[in-house]
């Protein structure tokens, strides 16, 4: 059996998965309403949380299930520093406690391998082909990967400010909608009625596709978020005029559109260098219904797979973890000291 | 036998005990990086042992650096989190204060942000409390107290000799004898850790709030 933790931000996990990958047991604190009042992730109200949810967290494990773990995986980067350490100094505890061997694993490789994930109703083996691309959209992250391997990845592209899910929380902070963003903007935005089925849209507001001639495969969304609020405020940065609340759905269904738009292009040019068959999409973000209908029809259209991790697995958890975790094992990948990396980048 | 765990404050403190008294002892430099792995720096004396076959462990709970305080009481926590061997919370500068200055004088301990953690006298209420540094002189002169333990900034921080020498003039300046010492003594934690009750898992002293 394969436990691991997950406390690189606000969310704390503990997993177990079994040999075949089934999810044997999972936990999940969100702090989600801990931080609402603040507008966002407080850092050291999440590592207090953290380290008075792991123990109790672990206590509610069945024991008879404990017992039977092997290995133990804990998020060791990257991620907000005062977090990890609370769950990495908990997994070293547990590890001696439990006298097995324990693993730092990277936060966005356990992403990148969630769309791997089994279904526990729906189990197969699944084959991992590589090489592949990887897109990670989330609220810290808008990164492209080239994944080589189990343990290999290149960094091929990466935002340049803003993150695709920091974009979506600041639109939602300036029309009112409060923090996080991405799930409560999307059903606004779903309100508007003429947008394709491929997340194009054909309305009255007109907003730039960010990097689209950039020349490269990185990503940008400050320009986006400055574009919006100029709509919003009727084109005019200075003026406190708004636009009515009736407009923010089309509004909100061109922004999706924009932002699909945005991350495919940059896929596709990809795909021009580093010929893959699979594209995956993760992170937080990879829950929006408009950017998976934009992939899926790309995908379709080329004869390209594209997976998406199931819901549950796209915000942070500690299932992915463990599925990476029992990646590793099998790989004979062995464990090697480690500390809390902060900045630790799988692709660099 | 106990093991004892303190990393609030200037010195990561890893020991064993028995009822007689502290028998192995291994204190690094809080922030150097050897004491980034509480694991490595605990392992070693632990040998064999598991964590049941402890009879406790008692673990400072600060008040100190945030991040620092919890490094010791998340690898407490993961060690107790079966529930078989019980958990007790100490406050570090009670532990200190237990050892220095006959456990009946005042203890401080650098609170960064121009602030100092206080602790005692003895039977004073709140028993540990944040002043201000520029309030430290006429608080220790208003407690009329003898003498004052005060515990040495980490050398990793920048403005440790300063923050120090402001210490000890505003206990002097208040008529106080004082004592410096590098860190919370591992006898002060085994002393301290009889009086404790045991817990579900351990939180530490939060003397600020998080904004």
């Amino acid at each position: 059996m394969y436990a691991a933790i997950e406390t690189s931000f606000d969310e704390t996990g503990i997993a177990i998965c079994d040999p075949e990958g089934r999810m044997a047991a999972s936990l999940l604190a969100s702090q989600v309403e801990r931080h609402k009042p603040y507008g966002g992730c407080v850092p050291e109200l999440a590592a207090r949380t953290h380290l008075s949810d792991l123990p109790q967290m672990w206590r509610q494990l069945p024991p008879e299930l404990v017992q039977q773990v092997t290995h133990l995986g804990v998020t060791s980067g990257p991620g907000l520093p005062g977090c990890l350490l609370a769950g990495v100094n908990f997994a070293r505890g547990v590890a001696r406690a439990l006298r097995v061997p324990l693993f730092g694993l990277n936060h966005l490789a356990g992403h990148v391998f969630s769309a791997f994930i089994p279904e526990n109703s729906d189990y197969r083996v699944v084959t991992i082909p590589y090489p592949h691309l990887a897109l990670l959209v989330s609220g810290g992250h808008t990164e492209l990967f080239l994944v080589k391997s189990l343990t290999a990845m290149e960094l091929l592209g990466q935002t340049r400010d803003d993150a695709v899910g920091e974009l979506l929380d600041k639109i939602s902070a300036l029309l009112g909608y409060g923090y996080p963003g991405g799930a409560v903007l999307e059903l606004k935005a779903r309100e508007y009625p003429d947008i394709s089925d491929d997340a194009r849209y054909r309305g009255e507001f007109k907003l730039p596709v960010p990097m689209r001639d950039s020349g490269d495969l990185n990503f940008s969304y400050s320009g986006l978020k400055t574009a919006v609020l100029r709509e919003i405020r009727r084109g005019d940065l200075a003026s406190d005029t708004v636009i009515d609340a009736g407009q923010h759905p089309s509004l909100l269904a061109a922004l999706f559109s924009v932002v699909a738009e945005s991350l495919w292009i940059k896929v596709a040019a990809a795909l021009e260098q580093y010929p893959a068959e699979l594209v995956t999409v993760s992170g937080g973000v990879a829950i929006n219904g408009f950017i998976r209908a934009r992939f899926a029809a790309e995908g379709r259209a080329r004869g390209l797979e594209v997976r998406f991790p199931q819901p549950r697995h796209c915000l942070d958890n500690a299932e992915m973890i463990a599925w990476l975790l029992k990646l590793y094992v099998e790989a004979n990948v062995a464990p090697v000291p480690f500390d809390a990396h902060s900045n630790w980048n799988p692709g660099l | 036998m106990h093991l004892l765990l303190d990393s609030s404050g200037a010195e990561l403190v890893c020991a064993l005990a028995d009822a007689e008294g502290v028998i192995a002892e291994n204190r690094l430099p809080a922030g150097s990086e050897a004491a980034r792995d509480i694991a490595a720096v605990a392992g070693p004396l632990l040998g064999e042992k598991l964590p049941r076959d402890l009879d406790g462990i008692v673990a400072g709970l600060g008040p100190g650096s945030f991040i620092g305080t919890r490094v010791a009481l998340s690898y407490a926590n993961g060690l107790g989190a079966r529930g078989d061997v019980p958990l007790l919370g100490v406050n570090s500068l009670a532990a200190t204060g237990s050892v220095f200055g006959g456990g009946r004088g005042v203890v401080l301990r650098d609170a960064r942000r121009g602030e100092v953690y206080c602790y005692g006298p003895a039977g004073h209420a709140p028993e540990c409390r944040l002043l201000a540094l520029a309030d430290l002189a006429a608080e220790l002169g208003r407690l009329l107290i003898g003498s004052v333990v005060i515990e040495q900034p980490s050398p990793h921080y920048p403005n440790a000799a300063k923050v120090l020498r402001a210490i000890m003039a505003a206990a002097t300046s208040a008529g106080a004898t004082t004592v410096e010492c590098s860190g919370v003594p591992a006898e002060g934690l085994r002393r301290a850790g009889q009086a404790a009750k045991p817990v579900d898992y351990l939180e530490p002293v939060y003397l600020r709030g998080f904004l």
